[in-house]
């Protein structure tokens, strides 16, 4: 029980992170290949205020949502500024993930490569809860005008511009909540797992995140949800078949562009499917 | 956009849009070379020119698309060219596009909404759904109605652009283009249309080949629409077009531009006449055989 | 020093252009970063040192054999994951996105089924010392670099001077176009992506001879793939002047500053140059059309 209990929170862990990349890719229509960047500055953050001044988690949680708001800014600000190609825009966060995680290994407030070793501190309270706050401020967020901004934006960026739509801000409030959600899926991560480590915030959990997004569906928030805790839970449950979890996730996604490119629920939302077709 | 607009028609009024010396450049390429005109308050001025004579350079460089390599742009004396383009959205200029541009998956009505939510003020209350955020939606839906009506869209608000035909596909561009104008702010719209004309709508319209692929019939109905916006916001219009006959029959004031200069500029009558006009169309038989005849 | 760090970074550089040429190849003529050639340069590698201690060919044969191998999986490669999307026209992300999944997939099929474990090549090069400019060098390095550049040249030849080779560039201008001038653009665009993936063989096996081989070796191609986009994305020159510039410029930052802070400079020189110069230093001006 206490297993299975635990797969489960892992796998709501990481729909948060996913909720996140929704927004971002799914309804802002940018790709990023680095938000586990986000995720792992949220993890550093609340850890090692955790760990070095014995901050309580309920400080330590936003501050990790802070910090790793914060510094998408620093990724975004020049990048979105410059109106970036989109496949330019995925590798220049490609490139501050990378940059970032060498920063991870080498400072000693994060213990280096060998990773930090912080309390266990989230329990299944603090995740469920967090999860229902995420899911359903990100819900009301999307069905507000900025959900129908960031919408335009993917549809046809030129013509949002021309419609009033001040691109640079939006694409940067887009990122900003994308990773202020991916920073508190690393900071309850930590404090689940109570142990982190560079290696766990790298291109390749990126491109997990980016396929859940991708195989759920752009343009939804159920249909990422559903995928991310068949991805997580799946491979737990079936711990012998471990080492094909990658292969498979690269597998799935040339799959997936070339069949389904709209993914599981593209455009769509669970609870629509059988009434009407949402944007 | 609060600034009340002056009562239509008064004789002798300042340009509304004034172009200096306008150049663009691609790579060497003079797309647009010292372009100078004006455009008039309240009238519908036709931009027209063989193919690849820089028109569409021309409203890129109005709305911002791109910066001109020199020259100035003047919107009621507020300079255009250091703006981003949503300022100059804000400014009062709105287009269309010559191969539409629609938010396909979005509805007719939410396209149209959204120019006005681009103005909305609901910042964090979005995340809990305020009443106040809640209020700037329901306001905007009602203004972007009362735009579809005017334009004949009324029964296609809930249908998904992508699914339009052509034709209305270009209308709704005209709507959203229409809504840019409207600041979403303003006190609800009462009644079967929107009250007009007010301050609100924008002031200059780009329409970018708007009856292009159309049939003669749609083009006419195309050109009735025009004209009753034209009447009905009291906005003042350019229009690219390579219908001849659409641009003889609603301009005011027509500019034939050829190889990123200003050939000729006068009212649909003189421009007809004019040597270097039928000179530069030369070879293009259909246009000409429509020069002719109109 | 100064010397020595510039001969040093050549080197390096040599290999880095060498790779790079892969990416710029493809993003010529199909628009997108082809991160799939990480995986095939890394096969390239495991082909190389399969032939070299398994059937103890010499240093010529490997090389060949890698560069048959890894310019047949390439095309293979294009085949099946890039096809169906690009003649689905597809956004150039997409195919990325495709791309990405082969990389993951071919990385951890190897670290599947071969382990994780560093192999080396059998000593093909003597530990001898070579003296340039009174700045010592590995006889490796010499080697690697002459090649690469000699590779690299007569690549250049090949697109400028071979009928196949100005049916490419023309392809780089407008496929469309190309495609109903009778060109088969199919049959051109598998040339690409084995021409690609020769230059990943001959760099894999270098790669592997100079550190060792393991699944993620590929990773060193991140290096690759900046050196490109400084040369800009799909210029052949450009990516030897990257590849060379690139090299340099860590070596001086890894000697004078620190090994450590080689990565970042690297990766934020990526970040900045994609904002400030999106084209790089001979890449071709790209403008949304409206």
């Amino acid at each position: 029980m206490d297993y299975e209990l635990n797969v489960v929170m892992l796998a709501c862990i990481n729909m948060i992170a996913v909720l996140g990349l929704a927004v971002f890719t799914g309804f802002t229509g940018l790709f990023s290949l680095g938000h586990a960047a986000f995720v792992g500055i949220g993890a550093y953050t609340s850890g090692v205020l955790t760990y070095h001044w014995n901050a309580p988690f309920f400080f330590a949680l936003p501050a990790g949502v802070a910090a790793a708001g914060l510094s998408s800014l620093v990724i975004g600000i020049p990048t979105l500024r410059a109106k970036l190609r989109s496949d330019y825009f995925a590798i220049a966060i490609l490139g501050f993930g990378e940059a970032l995680r060498v920063c991870l290994e080498n400072l000693s407030i994060t213990n280096g490569a060998r990773g930090l070793s912080v309390d266990e501190l989230s329990g299944p309270a603090w995740i469920l809860g967090t999860l229902a706050v995420c899911l359903f401020a990100t819900r009301n967020f999307l069905k507000s005008r900025f959900g129908a901004l960031f919408v335009a934006i993917r549809e046809d960026p030129t013509a949002a511009e021309m419609a009033g739509i001040d691109l640079f801000k939006m694409r940067l409030l887009s990122l900003v909540v994308s990773a202020g959600l991916c920073g508190a899926s690393g900071a309850l991560l930590a404090h689940r797992l109570a142990f982190i480590q560079p290696a766990m915030f790298t291109l390749t959990q990126s491109t997990q995140l980016l396929a859940s997004v991708i195989a759920g569906g752009m343009g939804s928030i159920s249909g990422p949800i559903i995928v991310s805790f068949v991805f997580t839970a799946l491979p737990e449950m079936l711990r012998s078949l471990d080492m094909w979890r990658l292969p498979a996730y690269g597998l799935l996604l040339v799959l997936i562009m070339i069949y389904r490119p709209q993914g599981l629920l593209g455009y769509r939302e669970l609870s629509g499917l059988f009434r009407r077709q949402a944007r | 956009m609060t600034t009340p607009m002056e009562p239509p028609s008064k004789p002798s009024l300042p340009p509304l849009l004034e172009v200096r010396g306008l150049s663009r450049s691609f790579g060497g390429i003079h797309a647009v070379e010292e372009l100078s005109f004006d455009v008039a308050q309240d009238g519908i001025m036709g931009l027209i020119g063989p193919n690849g004579a820089g028109k569409t350079t021309v409203f890129n460089l109005i709305t911002g698309a791109y910066r001109p390599t020199a020259g100035t742009i003047c919107l009621r004396g507020i300079d255009l060219t250091k703006k981003r383009p949503h300022e100059i959205v804000r400014a009062g200029v709105s287009r269309t596009f010559q191969n539409i541009r629609l938010f396909n998956r979005m509805t007719c009505l939410e396209n149209v909404m959204v120019p006005l939510l681009a103005r909305g003020k609901s910042m964090l209350g979005t995340f809990f759904r305020t009443p106040f955020a809640r209020g700037e939606e329901q306001r905007a839906r009602e203004t972007a109605l009362a735009v579809m009506k005017d334009v004949g869209l009324a029964d296609a608000a809930h249908r998904v652009a992508s699914t339009l035909p052509y034709g209305l596909q270009r209308k709704l561009e005209i709507a959203r283009a229409l809504a840019c104008g409207f600041s979403g702010q303003g006190p609800s719209v009462q009644g079967p249309s929107v009250q007009r004309p007010s301050a609100q709508g924008p002031r200059l319209l780009l329409l970018d080949e708007p009856a292009a692929g159309m049939n003669d019939a749609e083009t006419r109905e195309l050109g009735e629409v025009i004209l009753k916006v034209q009447k009905d916001f009291g906005v003042t219009m350019m229009l690219i077009e390579h219908h001849i006959e659409l641009v003889m029959d609603i301009c005011t004031h027509v500019a034939v531009m050829d190889r990123g200069t200003l050939l000729a500029e006068g009212s649909p009558r003189d421009v007809r006449g004019d040597e270097r006009v039928i000179a530069a169309y030369l070879g293009r038989p259909r246009a000409r055989r429509e020069l002719e005849r109109t | 020093m100064f010397l020595q760090t510039l001969v040093t970074g050549l080197s390096i550089g040599g290999i880095y252009s060498l790779m790079a040429v892969g990416y710029s190849l493809i993003f010529s003529i199909l628009s997108f970063s082809n991160f799939a050639h990480g995986a095939v340069i890394m096969l390239g590698a495991y082909i190389g040192l399969a032939l070299a201690t398994q059937l103890h060919w010499g240093l010529g044969l490997v090389v060949s054999g890698s560069v048959l191998g890894a310019g047949v999986l390439s095309v293979f490669n294009e085949r099946v994951a890039y096809s169906v999307l690009r003649r689905r026209r597809a956004p150039s992300l997409f195919l990325m996105i495709s791309a990405m999944g082969c990389s993951v997939f071919l990385e951890n099929m190897v670290y599947a089924t071969i382990g994780s474990r560093f192999y080396a090549f059998p000593e093909f090069f003597k530990r001898e010392v070579v003296s340039v400019w009174g700045s010592s060098l590995s006889l490796l390095d010499v080697f690697a670099f002459t090649v690469s550049i000699g590779a690299i040249f007569a690549l250049h030849l090949f697109v400028t001077r071979t009928k196949t080779g100005i049916a490419i560039r023309a392809g780089v201008n407008d496929m469309t176009m190309c495609s109903l001038m009778g060109v088969n653009t199919d049959r051109l665009i598998s040339i690409v992506f084995f021409l690609a993936g020769a230059f990943a063989g001959v760099a894999g096996v270098f790669l592997g001879i100079k550190y060792l081989v393991y699944p993620t070796m590929g990773w060193v191609t991140n290096k690759a793939y900046i050196a490109a986009v400084i040369g800009g994305l799909g210029s052949l020159p450009g990516a030897l002047v990257g590849g060379l510039i690139l090299g340099v410029l860590e070596t001086l930052v890894s000697t004078y500053l620190s090994s450590v802070l080689r990565d970042v400079f690297s990766f934020t020189m990526l970040i900045a140059l994609l904002i400030w110069l999106p084209n790089g230093l001979m890449g071709r001006d790209t403008e949304e059309k409206i």
